[in-house]
């Protein structure tokens, strides 16, 4: 076992506490953990903590390593304040994940991390907070995924020229939102947004504040006001590949037709959406070839046909999610799989009545890796 | 396409079995010597290929592995019957053979394995693991012998 980097890749599969334990097997294996190579900076990057001492033991690490992309996460119990400033503040960090349980800690962490491209926030923010991370010069990426409602109107309209925005918390001023999104109107090309609190017209201003030519990713969560028009704008985004827009309803075909028309989506949420009909899906089979994960749990109107189209033109499809799709029978696998689901791990056939479970196992028997769902809900059994 | 072993023993492989030899499949010579694999690992190597002829892109295996999760719960059923039978030393040769050729996913199955076998057992128990699966090679012993001629004077 002196091969180090096949030593390396064992530690990748192991937790924070059995690396602790390897350090005191030999010196070698010591050296390994402590070596400022890529490998080793990667299995430092993430991990939840559990107790003080795999903190101490950690904050340790990442700073003889000098780890650049640092997941940190306090669960149940609390590390001292300036333990945990002490720990993050020297490193070069280019991406920070955070969620702590107390208060008034990232005011001061934040001043020392000027590299910092991307953050991504777990908990409860202020606006004194907010605007120490409009004073990183390299920041390029934001989100914000707090889902309580915050006691002060976030100033969001602070920023500029971000790339890449998430924004999943309560109670955002609407107007700070679209300022905010206007102030990047020319970098932005990724956000994902909850909506719930817009209404129709609030939306499409949203929407009309994006840049048509570069924006590629957009994830709407619990908004239930859509309309044709909505839709017809985002059929104007001609680079857009990952759309999301759960529960669209009172759509028409022929808005969903346009909205796919020419268009190569990677991955597609319609879960819940009106319009979807056989055609606009022989659309997206036939445009997408490259789709990696579709879901169109509760479409009540596309039928087999569209569905064996989908899965025998889509050969790079990852997930597919088909819950509650009453009409689909056993004719919607399609007959020849040869050369088909080369990526496929999960095919979920939840409430479909139709569906059979023989026809499910025979399947599985094809595709071990595949984990398929029947219609209550259960995985299909390996054996 | 041949595989010569250490042992100087010719393996004759059909290109479909070939297919999953990411650093070989692409060369043009038909003969390939492994001048560092045993013809016995070889085998096993070979093995696991032609067990998974006809699975096309096995998932990566989540790293790290969970706690309740023995290698049952993460590859399936003839993968982890096919590493479970091997000793630890095999699998150490397994690995470096299957680097040398290419194979990821065994690459990926049996450095899983190894580290469920290491995970929850303290340092002095991770030692006698690795000692106790380890030959001594003449060298060692020749080094050993020296080391203990040193403290002796």
């Amino acid at each position: 076992m002196q091969n180090k980097n096949i030593i390396l890749l064992i530690f990748t599969y192991l937790e924070l506490d059995d690396l602790a334990r390897c350090e005191l097997v030999c010196l070698n294996w010591f050296h390994f953990i402590n070596s400022d190579s890529i490998q080793t900076r990667n299995i430092f990057s993430k991990f939840y903590y559990n107790s003080f001492q795999q903190f101490k033991w950690h904050a340790n690490k990442i700073q003889l390593l000098q780890v650049k992309d640092l997941i940190f996460y306090e669960e149940d119990f609390e590390i001292n304040k300036n333990d945990i400033i002490n720990a993050i503040s020297p490193l070069l960090l280019e991406s920070l994940t955070i969620k702590l349980n107390q208060f008034n800690i990232l005011d001061q962490l934040l001043i020392n991390l000027k590299t910092l491209k991307k953050i991504e926030i777990r908990m409860p923010i202020q606006n004194s907070e907010l605007v120490l991370l409009t004073q990183l010069p390299n920041l390029e990426e934001l989100h914000l995924r707090i889902q309580k409602k915050t006691d002060e109107d976030l100033k969001l309209s602070q920023f500029h020229n971000l790339h890449s925005i998430s924004l999943q918390l309560q109670g955002m001023k609407y107007t700070e939102v679209l300022l905010m999104l206007q102030n990047s109107h020319e970098t932005l090309t990724e956000l994902e947004i909850d909506a719930d609190e817009y209404d129709h017209d609030q939306m499409l201003q949203i929407v009309n504040s994006l840049n048509q030519d570069i924006i590629q990713k957009l994830y709407i969560y619990y908004f239930n006001d859509y309309s044709n028009h909505i839709i017809l704008k985002l059929s104007q985004f001609h680079k857009l590949n990952k759309l999301s827009i759960y529960k669209a309803q009172d759509i028409d075909e022929h808005a969903m037709f346009s909205l796919f028309n020419n268009k190569q989506f990677h991955e597609l949420n319609l879960n819940q959406c009106d319009g979807i009909t056989d055609q606009v899906l022989y659309q997206i089979a036939k445009n997408c070839l490259f789709l990696k994960y579709i879901n169109l749990s509760w479409n009540l109107h596309i039928t087999d046909l569209c569905v064996s189209i989908l899965l025998s033109n889509c050969k790079y499809l990852e997930e597919v999610y088909l819950i509650g799709c009453k009409q689909l029978t056993n004719d919607c696998l399609p007959k020849n799989l040869h050369g088909l689901f080369l990526k496929l791990r999960i095919l979920n056939f939840e409430s479909c009545n139709n569906m059979n479970d023989n026809e499910l196992m025979n399947l599985k028997n094809q595709f071990k890796y595949v984990k398929i769902i029947n219609y209550y809900g259960d995985e299909i059994d390996k054996f | 396409m041949k595989f010569i072993s250490q042992d100087d023993i010719t393996f004759e492989i059909d290109n479909e079995v070939l297919r999953q030899c990411t650093k070989i499949c692409n060369t043009d010579s038909s003969i390939v010597k492994l001048t560092s694999t045993k013809s016995k690992i070889l085998q096993k190597v070979i093995q696991y290929c032609e067990m998974h002829l006809n699975d096309f892109d096995i998932p990566e295996i989540q790293k790290p592995i969970k706690y309740q999760h023995n290698i049952f719960d993460i590859v399936s059923f003839k993968d982890a019957q096919f590493i479970t039978n091997l000793e630890f030393e095999e699998i150490i040769q397994i690995i470096q053979a299957a680097k040398f050729l290419g194979i990821n996913t065994l690459i990926d199955l049996s450095c899983a394995y190894i580290a469920i076998k290491i995970r929850g057992k303290n340092s002095q128990q991770v030692k006698e693991m690795l000692k106790s699966n380890k030959p001594i090679t003449d060298e060692q012993e020749q080094m050993d012998r020296d080391m203990e001629i040193k403290v002796k004077k």
